[in-house]
């Protein structure tokens, strides 16, 4: 039931969902990386995230390092960590593929319990690479200059991940081994160097997400682990092949969130979420079926 | 080819040990034992039990037929029997001051007459009429008599196993913030009493299972624990809304948390800290009194508990005239709550209430910081915001903008309206314990491991009565007299609330957390964050006649 919506609850509704969704597309570009190269869906990526937060936070906070230094400490060990599991996804080429995402699964619980050692028994949440205040008023709601930060970070990622499978020759070989993995190695394509360097960026993308959602959703293993869930539904949209599709189905359940949480349309408690899922199932199923009209989009 | 089938080997192997870590069953070991630590494998979950659903109707007391009850007052009950026992003084018992010591019996029972002491009082609440004071001492076994032997499960002839099922390894906003310091607090509790003589010759041990807050794990903790220890303890678990179709059966007694309405009604469980749906219904009423709101918004966490707290509150106000005019479910997984401040913006109620949980009033609390909003008379939040450590999670939105309502008193700086119930020496000898058991670090920036919190405080009372109601049967320690012994007294907690578990029924009057405890966050001297205990107190229900008379309440003003 839609009650007396002004235009201007309208419109902070729609803000609050992009950044929402912004949340959400952070963590999914880790997971469409992975999956790019070796259809693998890497449920590490919330281990990453965390766990690369949280040296972050141990280097701002604890040690008292700059933001700056901080931030490529904590991708740098996304990225090291990655890579290491890219490592061991190669030794698992002819394992069962829904194995190997068990096995990430498990990475992301034993950076769980780690972080969980590493961290006070407190929630946190780290400082914003951002700084944690500034901002402007935005119709009813108020955007902070993290909120612009995390987005604009966001787009620049998703533009040069997008331009660097499709324009490079990186992206040709990437493309390659993800179409065919044995065929591109008798190319002469370095399987072994790619995989792991793929995996690695996967890494640092998901060490990044998490440094940029820790400060709003707190350094909450399980809370960043939900943030995943959501991410992966807006990553399915584009069949977790496409970063800018990955992009806008995030920034779709966001938007569904943020609409549907701000009162504007009233539902009872758990239909929430419910309906947010139920309008990215609606968009990923029309992708599936008009998926050879829209395939030059998702890739 | 061999180092591959080697990295195959190694790859499976340590999935196979991630997930065994992952998914095994809860772990268990002792705590405050001198004996080995116990770490064994989970049992398999035990087939299913019924779920109970908590009704939202909270009008009524329970039967109202104790009208004989003792009326409670724990603060003049903590000092005087020479037997260590509380005496009553309240006039309304008075008369019966110099029998109604339930230690004193005990310490009789254990004469060396050797005749059997687990035989309890008759379960008739009211008339030995003064409450067991949790301050007062132990008593020890008296010299020559029976010696004590394996009297029961988890019972040994020096030995008294209790047992705890926590979520310390769920989420943060869980399981160390709040379970893990549950454990803290019943391990404190079990050193204090074992150090200061322990249970008629017998010293608790703690036997302690993380079942990660899920119930299925739970369910293995409480297979594990159920012929191993004498009873349960407060545990932070979603157990203890599911498991009421086998403590009958097993006859354990489990001194329970009490966040499940479903509680109240087992008999073989005895709450330890307020009934939700009644806490809801005497904070609504409070705020209708005194703070006097036209429309009020409510938060709650998408739960049954919390949306029938949220159903209490709305009916109460109701009665006042008072109007709902907005109400948002939340997740605690919630990534932001900045739609939902939205939708309270938009109802703008002159007050908000909250039964929710800290992660996500804590997210709204910053988010309606962040868009520059706040209800123009404040917000009331249930206990889970309460906590003295969660100032600094709350912000400085907090300050002179939110209430709590908690179970028990909280310690505060001098405030002479917080000397009963907050500022008590028991509250006094738990700090101290909490520091000495954990050591000063423990304290942080005001309690920030909520040892403070009501729920855990709730272990370390309970602990105290349990050895307290175990010392009075002596020898013949059993589940069965034991539960007699509980409902049969009424138990001073010496932080401001007497526990009464009435024989016909736990939910029945007087009801233990009738009256409650309103604070305010406010600015500390120092720039951090405070209480400021807030009175009249909110009573669910005037007429359940064990309000103390100290107490200062929006009925009795």
């Amino acid at each position: 039931m839609v009650v007396g919506v002004t235009a201007s609850v309208f419109e902070s509704a729609v803000i609050i969902g992009i950044f929402t969704g912004t949340i959400y597309a952070m963590m999914a570009l880790g997971l469409v990386a992975s999956f790019r190269i070796n259809r693998v869906v890497n449920l590490g990526i919330p281990g990453l995230a965390v766990f690369g937060a949280t040296v972050y936070f141990e280097m701002s906070n604890v040690w008292g390092a700059p933001v700056l230094v901080s931030l490529v400490g904590g991708v740098l060990v996304g990225a090291a960590m990655g890579a290491i599991l890219g490592v061991c996804n190669l030794k698992m080429t002819e394992w069962p593929r829904g194995f190997v995402m068990i096995f990430t699964l498990t990475v992301s619980l034993f950076l769980f319990g780690w972080s969980d050692k590493i961290l006070p028994p407190i929630q946190v949440s780290p400082a914003s690479p951002f700084g944690d205040s500034g901002g402007f008023k935005v119709a009813l709601t108020y955007v902070s200059n993290h909120q612009i930060g995390t987005f604009l970070t966001c787009i620049v990622v998703t533009l040069l991940m997008a331009w660097v499978v499709s324009r490079t020759r990186t992206g040709i070989y990437v493309r390659a081994i993800y179409d065919d993995g044995e065929s591109a190695a008798t190319l002469g394509i370095p399987l072994s160097y790619f995989v792991v360097g793929v995996w690695a960026v996967a890494g640092a993308l998901a060490a990044l997400a998490g440094i940029l959602v820790s400060p709003r959703v707190t350094l909450d293993p399980y809370l960043i682990l939900f943030v995943t869930i959501w991410a992966l539904a807006g990553a399915i949209l584009g069949g977790l092949e496409s970063f800018g599709v990955a992009f806008i189905g995030s920034l779709l359940v966001g938007l569904s969130q943020g609409i549907l949480g701000a009162g504007i349309i009233h539902l009872g408690p758990g239909l929430e979420n419910l309906g947010a899922i139920g309008i990215v199932a609606v968009a990923v199923f029309y992708a599936g079926v008009k998926r050879r009209d829209l395939a030059h989009i998702q890739t | 080819m061999a180092l591959r089938r080697r990295w195959r080997y190694v790859a499976l192997m340590s999935t196979l040990a991630l997930l065994g870590g992952a998914c095994s069953g809860g772990s268990s070991k002792q705590a405050s034992s001198n004996s080995k630590a116990e770490t064994s494998p989970a049992a398999s979950p035990a087939p299913s039990a019924g779920s109970s659903t908590p009704g939202a109707d909270n009008s009524s007391a329970g039967t109202p037929s104790n009208a004989a009850a003792p009326a409670a007052d724990s603060g003049q009950a903590a000092s005087s029997s020479a037997a260590g026992a509380a005496a009553n003084s309240n006039p309304a018992a008075g008369k019966a001051a110099t029998a109604n010591a339930p230690v004193a019996r005990s310490a009789a029972s254990n004469a060396p007459s050797g005749s059997k002491a687990n035989t309890p009082a008759a379960p008739t609440l009211g008339g030995n009429g003064g409450p067991v004071s949790a301050s007062s001492p132990i008593p020890a076994p008296a010299p020559g008599g029976k010696a004590n032997y394996a009297s029961d499960k988890g019972v040994t002839a020096d030995t008294i196993r209790i047992g705890t099922i926590n979520m310390t390894s769920a989420t943060r906003s869980l399981g160390p913030a709040i379970a893990g310091v549950q454990e803290q607090n019943l391990d404190a509790a079990v050193k204090y009493v074992n150090r200061n003589g322990g249970v008629a010759g017998r010293k608790l041990q703690l036997v302690t299972c993380d079942d990660g807050g899920d119930i299925a794990r739970g369910r293995a903790c409480y297979e594990k624990m159920k012929d191993n220890v004498f009873a349960l303890v407060p545990s932070i678990t979603w157990l203890t809304d599911v498991i009421h179709d086998r403590l009958p059966k097993d006859k354990i007694p489990w001194m329970s948390w009490g966040w499940f309405k479903s509680e109240y009604e087992d008999p073989w469980m005895f709450p330890c800290h307020a009934n939700g749906m009644r806490e809801a219904s005497a904070v609504s009423d409070w705020v209708a009194k005194i703070i006097k709101p036209q429309t009020v918004g409510i938060i709650y966490l998408n739960v049954s508990e919390d949306i029938a707290a949220k159903d209490v509150a709305t009916k109460q106000l109701e009665k006042y005239g008072i109007k709902v005019v907005g109400s948002v479910a939340q997740e605690w997984d919630s990534p932001d709550e900045s739609q939902h401040v939205l939708a309270m913006r938009t109802a703008n109620p002159d007050f908000v209430l909250s039964f929710s949980w800290p992660a996500p009033v804590a997210k709204f609390a910053h988010d309606a910081s962040t868009q520059k909003w706040a209800p123009k008379l404040g917000y009331a939040a249930n206990h889970l915001t309460g906590d003295p450590g969660y100032g600094p999670i709350f912000g400085e939105y907090i300050k002179d903008r939110f209430y709590t309502i908690t179970s028990w008193g909280v310690p505060t700086g001098p405030d002479p309206e917080n000397a009963e119930g907050g500022n008590t020496p028991e509250q006094q000898q738990l700090r101290d314990e909490l520091l000495r058991t954990n050591g000063r670090e423990y304290q942080g920036f005001k309690w920030r491991y909520a040892g403070m919190h009501h729920i855990t405080q709730s272990g370390w009372v309970c602990v105290k009565i349990l050895a307290k109601a175990a010392a009075q049967m002596g020898p013949d320690l059993t589940r069965d007299g034991f539960k007699k012994i509980l409902e049969a007294n009424s138990w001073d907690s010496g932080l401001g609330v007497v526990l009464h578990w009435p024989p016909q029924s736990h939910n029945a009057n007087p009801y233990s957390f009738n009256r409650e405890f309103i604070y305010k966050w406010i600015g500390a001297s120092d720039g951090g964050w405070d209480l400021k205990r807030i009175r009249p107190d909110p009573v669910f229900d005037c007429s359940a006649g064990n309000i103390p008379p100290e107490a200062k309440t929006v009925c009795n003003s």
